[in-house]
């Protein structure tokens, strides 16, 4: 049998017996920026926040890249945005998206934007989550 | 400032020629689409002012952008980023610019 290897330049613990794999991200943009948890989505197209983090930010909100993002119970309108995220020691700007209702409580780490800037192993067993950059990054 | 001040501004604007309003109106929109200072609300990137003026012309691709302009684009992620690279450009903003009718979900933690 053929194996695989893969050589991962961080490892983060988190409790598998969490509903989800949550994260400490932080959001930047120029001098302004806001921490908080967020999930690990696979089934995201994008990243997902709440408004209340894009504005504290300093964004205007509505002035993003509008588009209506569904769910399995319906559809919800959330702004994109270029911003920075970090996550780790991990930091690149991306467009994400803030949800337009701020009673919606969202933050999740998608596809685009994240899962598809770094290369990671979830090992949810053993609650290990192993993160790299690509190399040509 | 004044509002004495401010209303002198506008009438002296509004009795411009045409061309020469033309002109002031030029002015002001390309004061408004620079980099603001984001210390209070009303911020928008110029990345996000770049996407929202352009996202139709480059829908289902990958985009890199660097201070509101285009740097590259590609069918992929890595195309685009390694074009990019290839202009001597670090750390673009790297985008997929979803098409109109493509549909965007969200999963399962809501």
């Amino acid at each position: 049998m053929k194996l695989h290897r893969l050589e991962f330049e961080k490892l983060i613990n988190y409790d598998a017996g969490l509903n989800g794999i949550p994260l400490n991200v932080e959001l930047r943009l120029g001098s302004n920026s806001t921490a908080f948890e967020a999930k690990i989505d696979t089934g995201s197209s994008f990243c997902v926040f709440e408004r209340a983090r894009g504005e504290e930010l300093g964004l205007e909100i509505e002035r993003g890249f509008l588009r209506r993002i569904s769910t399995v119970v319906g559809s919800f309108s959330a702004h994109g945005h270029g911003i920075t995220i970090i996550v780790g020691d991990f930091e690149f700007d991306s467009l994400v998206f803030f949800a337009a209702d701020e009673s919606f409580r969202v933050n999740v780490l998608g596809r685009n934007g994240w899962l598809n800037r770094l290369i990671i192993g979830i090992n949810d067993y053993d609650g290990k989550l192993y993160l790299s950059h690509y190399e040509s990054e | 400032m004044e509002a004495v001040l401010l209303d002198e501004i506008i009438e002296t604007v509004v009795s411009l020629k045409p061309e020469e309003r033309r002109k002031v109106m030029r002015a002001l929109q390309e004061e408004e689409r620079k980099t603001k200072t984001n210390g209070g609300k009303g911020y928008v990137h110029p990345n996000t002012v770049w996407i929202k003026e352009h996202h139709t012309e480059y829908a289902g691709k990958h985009v890199a952008l660097k201070d509101g302009k285009l740097i590259a684009f590609g069918n992929t992620i890595k195309e685009a980023d390694l074009k990019a690279k290839e202009k001597g450009v670090k750390n673009p903003l790297l985008a997929y610019l979803p098409r109109a009718d493509e549909e965007l979900y969200c999963g399962g933690w809501l």
